[in-house]
């Protein structure tokens, strides 16, 4: 299970500085189509892995790729690593996962990995490595001389990951990375944030699947009708200082019902009590380790590794 | 070898330099691998193997619109003109397909995305799309015209001594330009014997009259009056040059023969010619080597008696030519599907220039909107003449603002026109079938004009439009 860290690493650098964000996607003849974005205020720091959260249309997308500079914002103040997006100095130093997996259908996993270094600049000598390294951390090794048009949804998604850090970026801003992905996947892809995390990059993640976000971001903000409407560290957001949580070994029918007397002549309200159950997500990962280990055989993804040692100990930027 | 055998191996020769540019590891920055990713797709999604496949099976079909009871020489030409005006037609259009293409299919998907967040993406982008073009198109173009050239061979059946077959160079004479200074002294002439007449006419209307008379007089032989013509040949008269005329001799019907007297300096013949039909006389060897050649001729009435024929006229440019073998029929050939590589290079730029802001469908029209112009634009290209002087007295109407920007206007068409009439005259493939040479300066001109100059700026433009454009979600257009 991937253990939430500490943001120990975290320092106040801020990485991702945006004020009064506004976009509107205008037709054709530039007439004012729809307003995506409102208001938006995000300041997100070197080092810590930040979640932006939203129901579907809420502007998680729009605003990643003005941060990008694959979009243009209408109005309001952008500004990564200190610089406009779509600065040619500061793109090699991102890394980006778009939402839906776009690739070149006919490329070959290893072909579309090679594009990816060829227009990040990756030096020759190291590229070949850095391909083989990335395949194997997302377990894709036998499949990497099949063409991407032929891969599953969620094989898609690998590649997807791996091209995003081909250079070596230290911001990795992903679009729901855990989209498509099996439940497996999706605690791998929790791990590789975590040791991004580790290393000092900074993540951005967007996603509505709140129980991914809330393992692995330090802090979040939910967007909705293209406004943040709350920030801050998952621990600030979900605190109830109303409610107490105990979570024992079987306490036995007696002393259960013995507690529960006591708690309730004091006054206190029992919300809910029932016996323990593991999450589906324990038992599904259960059962796939349990078949690997049998030596079943899949065409899909094989299991992922570690994050590459080329992935370097990130500096925090000044 | 039978043409299909032929067409396989053409199309095995493309197959194979493909899989070579896609599999050899090249060095090169995110311009070659656009490029290269470029070869990939239109290779795997089966455009290169099919278009190469229509091509050559189309070159392998050409021997079966021969006529062959024609000439040896009329079969060769037939095949070479019809050879490279499928080629040209097939490349070009092709060239605009794969580009604007694979382009549209990048902002459609929205997977552009991937490639602009890179540093060197959105520079690149357009550039490598276009060299990836370039490359497939010549990989179909040299297998294309070795096996033109092949078959060319068995049409003629004498495939040895094809590549002796020379080409020619057309000189005409100088008379037939006529020259600022003659206008100017025909001008002041006319002023002195007629100075009521031609002193009150406005000075361009004066020229204007001045030139289109010497040109008639230049063009026209008057009998008994004999008339030199200067051929100014620089890189030196080669052996077996011949003077070929095409006489016109008014309404009369073309059994009536004339008779012409052709002298060179010394030597005389007397030749008789009929109403449009043309006649050669060798020049003698003895010119060879000599860049400037005199030949006085005169128009010696008809044959028969009872007929008077007053005088004979020279119409169209290739009524009277020196014909003088220069490189041969092959080396011409390789020169104008070089111009045909350069004519598609732009095509690609145009293609890519158009789709960035274009979808597909308007792009392929606007393109072949090009295409038409082009064609049109020649031939309006051949009535414009050079009105020197023209702009000299300044009309006092000029000033008016709406008479400027008519004029402008106006200017701009003008200069379009001549801007496509560049396009027809790099459209070299019907000259190279008529046997006359391709040389290497028109390769240079092509080159410059349409390869850098034109193309250039389309790729260009396209660039800049493209670094503006937003990359957003797929279907942002
Ligand atoms: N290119 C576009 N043209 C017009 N409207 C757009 C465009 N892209 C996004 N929108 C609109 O902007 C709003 C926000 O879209 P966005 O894709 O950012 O949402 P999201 O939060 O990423 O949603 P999801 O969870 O479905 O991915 C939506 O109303 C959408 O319709
Ligand atoms: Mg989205």
């Amino acid at each position: 299970m991937s253990v939430k860290v500490k943001p120990d690493n975290r320092q106040d650098v801020e990485v991702i500085r945006v004020r009064g964000l506004r976009k509107v996607f205008r037709d054709f003849w530039l007439r004012p189509r729809v307003e995506a974005l409102r208001e938006v205020d995000l300041t997100i720091y070197s080092g810590e892995v930040f979640g932006l959260l939203g129901p579907n249309g809420s502007g998680k997308s729009t605003t990643i790729q003005i941060l990008l500079g694959l979009l243009f914002p209408s109005a309001g103040e952008v500004s990564v690593l200190g610089k406009p997006p779509a600065t040619a100095e500061i793109k090699n130093r991102i890394g980006y996962l778009p939402e839906d997996s776009v690739f070149y259908p006919f490329l070959t996993g290893r072909e579309m990995l090679d594009l990816s270094a060829s227009l990040a600049k990756v030096a020759d000598s190291q590229r070949k490595g850095r391909i083989e390294d990335l395949l194997e951390m997302v377990g894709l090794q036998d499949a990497g001389d099949r063409e991407i048009g032929d891969y599953s949804k969620g094989m898609q998604r690998r590649i997807g990951i791996a091209q995003a850090l081909i250079h070596d970026p230290e911001i990795l801003i992903l679009d729901e990375p855990t989209n498509g992905l099996d439940p497996l996947g999706v605690r791998e892809m929790k791990d590789w944030i975590g040791a991004l995390r580790q290393r000092g990059k900074t993540v951005l993640i967007s996603s509505h699947l709140l129980a991914d976000v809330e393992q692995i971001c330090d802090r979040v903000s939910i967007l909705y009708g293209g406004k943040v409407q709350t920030t801050g560290s998952i621990e600030q957001i979900l605190a109830r200082d109303d409610r107490t949580l105990w979570v024992t070994s079987n306490p036995g029918e007696d002393l259960l019902a013995e507690a529960r007397r006591q708690i309730e002549k004091s006054g206190i309200e029992v919300v809910s009590m029932g016996p323990g159950s593991r999450s589906l997500e324990d038992k599904f990962l259960e059962t796939v380790e349990a078949a690997r280990e049998s030596g079943e055989k899949t065409t899909g993804a094989g299991i992922g590794a570690k994050l590459p040692a080329f992935i370097g100990q990130s500096k925090v930027p000044r | 070898m039978t043409p299909f055998i032929l067409a396989f191996l053409a199309w095995v020769m493309m197959a194979l330099v493909v899989q070579v540019a896609v599999r050899v590891p090249v060095p090169g920055g995110a311009v070659v691998a656009i490029s290269r990713t470029l070869l990939i797709e239109i290779w795997r999604r089966g455009v290169l193997p099919i278009c190469g496949g229509i091509l050559f099976l189309g070159l392998a079909m050409l021997p079966w619109i021969l006529d062959d009871s024609s000439e040896e020489s009329s079969r060769l030409q037939t095949i070479l003109d019809y050879g490279q005006i499928w080629i040209s037609s097939v490349l070009l259009l092709l060239s605009m397909w794969i580009t604007s293409g694979s382009l549209a299919d990048e902002i459609v998907t929205g997977r552009m995305r991937v490639l602009v967040v890179h540093r060197h993406g959105k520079s690149a982008l357009l550039p490598g799309k276009w060299l990836g073009s370039v490359l497939a198109i010549l990989a179909l173009l040299v297998p294309a015209t070795a096996m033109l050239w092949m078959l060319s061979g068995q049409v003629v059946d004498r495939s040895t001594d094809l590549f002796g077959e020379p080409a020619y160079e057309l000189v005409q004479p100088q008379i037939m330009e006529v020259s600022r200074e003659e206008v100017e002294s025909y001008v002041a002439l006319q002023k002195l014997e007629d100075p009521a007449g031609w002193g009150a006419l406005d000075r361009d209307k004066a020229y204007r009259i001045a030139r289109s008379r010497i040109e008639r007089l230049s063009h026209s032989l008057v009998q008994g009056v004999p008339m030199d013509y200067h051929f100014q040949y620089p890189g030196g008269l080669s052996e077996g040059a011949v003077l070929e005329f095409r006489p016109s001799l008014g309404r009369l019907h073309r059994s009536e023969r004339a008779r012409l007297r052709v002298q060179f300096d010394g030597t005389s013949k007397d030749v008789v010619i009929r109403n449009s039909v043309r006649s050669q006389v060798e020049v003698p060897d003895r010119f060879r080597g000599d860049q400037e050649i005199v030949v006085t001729m005169e128009f010696l009435g008809a044959v028969s008696e009872e007929m008077r024929i007053p005088s004979m006229n020279w119409n169209g440019s290739d009524a009277l030519l020196l014909r003088i073998q220069e490189g041969s029929l092959l080396s011409s050939l390789i020169r104008s599907q070089l111009l045909l590589w350069i004519r598609c290079g732009f095509v690609a730029a145009l293609g890519l220039m158009v789709s960035t802001f274009l979808g597909l469908p308007v792009a392929t029209l606007l393109v072949l909107c090009f295409f038409i112009a082009a064609a049109g634009g020649g031939f309006a290209g051949a009535f414009d003449e050079n009105h020197e002087g023209s702009h000299s007295h300044p009309d006092p109407r000029d000033q008016e603002p709406s008479r400027v920007i008519i004029d402008l206007l106006a200017g701009g068409g003008e200069w379009i026109v001549g801007q496509l009439g560049d396009w027809n005259r790099h459209v070299t493939g019907s000259r190279v079938a008529a046997g006359e040479n391709v040389k290497i300066a028109e390769v240079y001109s092509g080159f410059t004009r349409i390869g850098l100059i034109w193309a250039g700026l389309a790729l260009l433009l396209g660039t800049w439009i493209n670094s503006r454009k937003e990359h957003g979600l797929g279907v942002d257009r």
